[in-house]
């Protein structure tokens, strides 16, 4: 009897209709119902979980109600219950429980303050309903719904106008991603007649599905990944994304949604698995993104988008492992990742609430006044970089082993590079922001450390961020949660540890020796490299390209087509043929002038003087004419 | 005269009563309407709470002999295909006529006109002799025409003349196709149903040309490329209560006769030429899509995007597979339902501020919130958003396509126009509502009660049938096997 999981996602949604409807009326608008839903559906999620350690869930579980039938087939919607959902959900309902609290003074002077939470509310239960689908067809809704949730809160304060615009930048790149999963849940039902997970892994464990077309349906899926994972190349929506309120930015573009890209490649890793072509593809899309995005944070100097890009690297790394059949390390990264980089968001948050500012070039020293901020984002840069012992540390190490051992060793170059960069960039974030002298006084004075409210997620989360990894690796978790039957396992390599961790350590070392201490040498660095600085501050002019290559190309299509429909069709065909009657009438006022008078009265001429019914009827006997000639030839 | 016969003369009767109150009695002409469209709501829910829905038979069939010499009947029966059809047919009536109160202009003639278009609809969704249909199918045409004719914006003269005479020229060769059907049954008939019994005697030549003719009538109205150019000037000119009715109801009679008649008689022609739907749907879809980029008037966008949500329908019925005619069916409902619900909203801006140039505005949303919510909510379930009712109709229609082996890379290429769909809607709530407020608009109102009214209750359905779409599913299955299995080769 697992039926009452479902009230793991229903709750949060309860909650959003409540709050949007009746949150005026309620005290704090609205929000402590949000909370409480959430805090439930931990909860609950706790219990699942804690049923499953003690062997009284046996997993996969699952239940099925029917959505709707057409014909003979029946769409449901339903709940897994296996290792990898139960993980996500007890990742999901933790940060957004700690997202809405730190919200509640985050965005206390908000206008629309109930609708943040409605929005919060809605977007907590699509990601759930997603995570605990048992379908193809209720992953894409709760996929799609995240998507508008998204979009709503990136365009959130809309008064803005690069608000609006970012929420249509994300929703349009993601649904172009999107369009090839629509592509990939019509195959697959085209091959299977089903949407449901276990029945398609028979399907495929059974061999009814050819490796082609797992290769189709894997690249097809993996399209929706790309956008909704912001990999290359649709990786442009994310850095845009930043617009959202920063609590926005921490549960939905940096823990939780846009890490359900990399979920449904674990969902349809069957597909995956049984097409190593299309793995190849995934591997290095991965590999790509990764070392990509960690060049263009180098020169990024709003603290926001750092994170942003370091959240497109990092999920280019679980990317890459789920590439390079490292399945347990891609969602072991998943899983840790969530932690520190929702850490390292609110964190950011916190220092922007005190600065009144992204750009890193006005902070400086904040650590003075910012103790527990500066400690917590301190934790989650350790954890990102990978500093030995921290959480991020075994799961990027057991990306890179894998890569290494399973014979990528090109990728494997590229993920160590990218541990520098990122060692190197985040060292820098981080001087930049708290370390050195305050570069505006003013701002520095009056920087004052966020309530506890604001704090209390930050130490709540510092703890898996530091210590998630080292429990699940120790006590054998990783292998037990995120298991793929089949997959070689993973062998330790010390040489593949040691660069990893060196390519790391070297990133800490050149980002300490410049930053914060020498800026003005940075300065004279970035002038004489100055088409290379403004290259990746303009993140390789892709939003340009993109602007030429396709968008001003659809819009000129669109243009087109609305000439062509306003004088092809409707002038020359449409009006052209009605000229053309207009002609032929002359016939029909000859019959006027010389039949009519002779042959009707003046009255039932008058009669047929209005022109419409004229037309009507020298229409139907034209038509009735032709038909009696069809009928006689 | 049988519960079917009163259904559909309910709202003449109603005009015409409307007819004798003076003119000046503008409220009690307006209060009239509303009750007698509310009736005739009442009514067809009734209807569908006593109807089997588990069988396909027609049902509360009401038959007479109507024209003896030529064997004509007055022939009215509903099955599951008709059923969601009229209902959405008198709730569209109901709800325009209370959008109406607004109009000041000739009011009795107004209500008129609107419950006789009413009845002809009804009729046509209704009418299973085929004369008896192309009469209620004339007859929509008459309403309409002054309707736009007299109620209309600037053109319009010009849109109904070319409304009247572009439906009219479509109508010829549907007589010719009806007329045929006629001389090729023995004895001659215009009856559905024996035409149905007799359709394996005619050749696949005689099926093919009555195709043809039956094919140019309901493409004009449905609108198929390239019959299509009296639909977006007609929307720009129509009164709002009159494009919900356009939108929302007549463009369906097109894809309702198709199915209940093109394909049923016809099942040879059909197989033949599905592929040639098919390919017509995909440029439908992809044309309207592209056409609705590029407009600037909110409602000719509107308009084009219906060219595109009709493109979906076709595509599923072309598949001529129960999932394919499901999908078809809730696009059709459901159309009806989102893009009503749009032509309504843009008639509450219109209203005020007398433009629906996208470019007029700007950052409205913080001046008007509730309108605002309400056209994104429509925005986004027009872009198929799932739970929200266009979703699943356009899934099951793309399905139903995917399935048939040789129209994959037309649903394919379809699929494009998803992404073109919700970038026009994005970029038009994006000109309209967002960014800072244009300080033309700072004393712009939000929606009043009376419009509320009117948009709440398909908002409503908007959400139960994206939730609950088995609602719709449900009676219409039966039918649609039914009508599946007659396409089957013998």
């Amino acid at each position: 009897m697992i039926e009452y999981a479902v009230l793991i996602a229903l709750l949060p949604l309860l909650s959003a209709i409540l709050i949007f409807f009746f949150g005026r009326w309620l005290p704090m608008k609205g929000a402590w119902l949000g909370i409480l839903a959430v805090a439930a559906s931990l909860v609950l999620s706790i219990d699942l979980f804690m049923r499953f350690m003690d062997g009284s869930l046996v997993t996969p579980v699952w239940s099925s109600w029917t959505w709707f039938t057409a014909g003979i087939y029946r769409f449901e919607v339903g709940i897994l219950l296996d290792e990898a959902s139960i993980v996500m959900l007890l990742m999901v309902s933790t940060v957004s429980l700690l997202v809405q609290i730190y919200s509640l003074s985050y965005m206390s002077d908000a206008p629309h303050f109930k609708r943040f939470y409605a929005y919060l509310s809605l977007f907590t239960f699509s990601m759930l309903g997603l995570v605990m689908a048992n379908n193809y067809l209720q992953f894409f809704v709760g996929w799609e719904l995240m998507g508008a949730c998204s979009y709503f809160l990136i365009s959130f304060e809309f008064e803005r106008e690069a608000a609006g615009a970012a929420g249509n930048k994300a929703f349009l790149t993601t649904r172009l991603g999107d369009l090839g999963f629509y592509a990939g849940l019509l195959t697959i039902f085209y091959v299977s007649g089903t949407f449901n997970f276990i029945q398609i892994q028979e399907h495929l464990r059974d061999g009814y599905i050819s490796s082609h077309m797992c290769y189709i349906i894997a690249l097809l899926m993996f399209c929706g990944s790309v956008g909704k994972s912001a990999q290359f190349p649709l990786h442009v929506w994310l850095p845009d994304a930043m617009e959202g309120p920063t609590p926005v930015s921490a549960l939905i573009h940096a823990a939780t949604m846009v890490a359900a890209g990399v979920f449904l490649v674990a969902r349809a890793y069957g597909f995956f698995v049984a097409a190593p072509d299309a793995l190849q593809i995934v591997a290095w899309v991965g590999g790509i993104t990764a070392v990509f995005a960690a060049t263009m944070a180098i020169t990024e100097n709003d603290i926001k988008k750092v994170l942003a890009y370091s959240t497109i690297s990092q999920l280019g790394y679980m990317i890459m492992a789920m590439g390079v059949l490292a399945y347990p390390a891609g969602l072991f990264h998943l899983t840790t990742h969530a932690a520190f980089k929702a850490l390292l968001f609110l964190a950011a948050g916190s220092v922007i609430h005190a600065a009144h500012t992204n750009d890193m070039t006005k902070m400086g020293s904040l650590s003075k006044q910012l103790l527990l901020t500066t400690i917590t984002f301190f934790c989650g840069t350790l954890s990102l970089i990978g500093f030995p012992l921290t959480s991020g540390y075994y799961s990027k190490e057991m990306i890179l082993n894998s890569a290494f051992t399973g014979g990528h060793f090109v990728l494997f170059g590229i993920g160590c590079f990218t541990a520098f960069l990122t060692a190197f960039y985040m060292t820098r974030a981080f001087g930049l922001t708290f370390l050195g002298t305050p570069r505006e006084r003013d701002r520095f004075a009056h920087a004052h450390e966020s309530p506890w409210s604001m704090t209390l997620p930050l130490l709540l989360l510092s703890i898996p961020a530091l210590g998630l990894g080292l429990v699940m690796t120790s006590s054998g978790l990783v292998d037990k949660f995120f298991g793929w039957p089949g997959l070689p396992a993973t062998v330790e390599s010390h040489k593949a540890g040691a660069i990893a961790v060196g390519s790391g350590l070297a990133g800490i070392v050149l980002g300490g020796i410049l930053y914060p201490g020498q800026l003005p040498f940075v300065g004279r660095l970035a002038v004489r490299f100055s088409p290379l600085y403004r290259l990746l501050q303009r993140k390789y002019y892709i939003d340009e390209l993109y602007g030429f290559l396709f968008i001003r190309r659809t819009v000129d299509l669109a243009h087109v087509a609305n000439w062509f429909d306003a004088y092809v069709i409707d002038r020359v065909f449409v009006d052209g043929f009605g000229k053309i009657v207009d002609q032929l009438s002359v016939v029909k006022r000859w019959v006027n002038d010389h039949v009519r008078e002779n042959v009707f009265s003046d009255a039932l001429a008058r009669r047929l003087q209005n022109s419409l019914a004229q037309n009507y009827l020298l229409v139907m006997t034209l038509g009735f004419v032709m038909f009696v000639l069809w009928r006689v030839f | 005269m049988g519960v079917l016969s009163a259904l559909t003369f309910l709202p003449l009767v109603g005009g015409l009563v409307i007819l004798c109150v003076p003119g000046e009695k503008k409220f009690l002409i307006r209060v009239l309407a509303a009750i007698v469209s509310g009736l005739t709501f009442a009514a067809t829910v009734w209807l569908w709470a006593h109807m089997n829905t588990a069988v396909a038979d027609f049902q509360f069939v009401d038959r007479w002999s109507w024209i003896p010499a030529f064997h004509i009947h007055f022939f009215l029966a509903v099955d599951g295909l008709s059923l969601p059809l009229v209902m959405l047919t008198t709730l569209l009536t109901l709800l325009a006529v209370m959008s109406s109160f607004a109009i000041e202009l000739r009011v009795k003639e107004y209500f008129f006109f609107f419950l006789f278009l009413e009845t002809a609809m009804l009729g046509v969704f209704l009418a299973l002799d085929l004369f008896l249909f192309y009469i209620f199918w004339e007859l929509t045409l008459i309403p309409m025409f002054f309707l736009i004719g007299i109620w209309g914006g600037p053109k319009k003269e010009y849109a109904s003349l070319k409304f009247f005479l572009f439906t009219l020229f479509g109508s010829v060769f549907m007589l010719v196709g009806i007329l045929a059907l006629y001389f090729s049954s023995a004895p001659h008939t215009f009856d559905f149903t024996e035409l149905l019994a007799q359709n394996s005697l005619w050749t696949r030549q005689l099926q093919l040309w009555i195709f043809l003719g039956l094919y140019l009538g309901f493409a004009v109205k449905i609108p198929i490329f390239p019959f299509h150019t009296w639909l977006p000037l007609a929307h720009v000119e129509a009164p709002t209560a009159v494009s919900v009715i356009l939108a929302g109801v007549l463009l369906k009679m097109g894809l309702y006769g198709l199915m209940r008649f093109s394909f049923a008689l016809l099942p040879i022609a059909t197989r033949e030429l599905a592929f040639a739907l098919a390919v017509v749907a995909t440029v439908n879809i992809l044309y309207g899509a592209f056409c609705s980029l590029a407009q600037t008037d909110i409602k000719r966008m509107i308009a084009y995007s219906s060219i595109n949500h009709m493109g979906y329908a076709l595509l599923g019925m072309a598949s001529m597979s129960v999932l394919g005619f499901s999908g078809a069916i809730l696009q059709m409902v459901n159309h009806g339902i989102i893009t009503g619900l749009l032509f309504l909203l843009v008639g509450v801006l219109y209203d005020r501020a007398h433009t629906r140039d996208l470019h007029a505005f700007g950052g409205i949303g913080a001046q008007v919130p509730v309108y605002t919510g309400f056209m994104t909510f429509a925005c986004f379930a027009s872009m198929g958003l799932p739970l929200l009712s266009g979703f699943v109709g356009e899934f099951l229609c793309f399905l139903g396509a995917f399935q048939v082996p040789h129209y994959r890379l037309l649903t394919g290429l379809s699929l494009i126009a998803i992404l073109i769909t919700a970038a026009f809607f994005l970029v038009m709530i994006k000109k309209v509502f967002l960014g800072p407020l244009n300080p033309k608009w700072e004393r712009l109102t939000d929606m009043d009660g009376r419009e509320l009214l009117t948009a709440v209750p398909l908002v409503i359905l908007t959400i139960a049938f994206g939730i609950w779409p088995a609602a719709l599913l449900q009676p219409v299955t039966a039918t649609l096997t039914h009508m599946v299995d007659l396409l089957k080769i013998p």
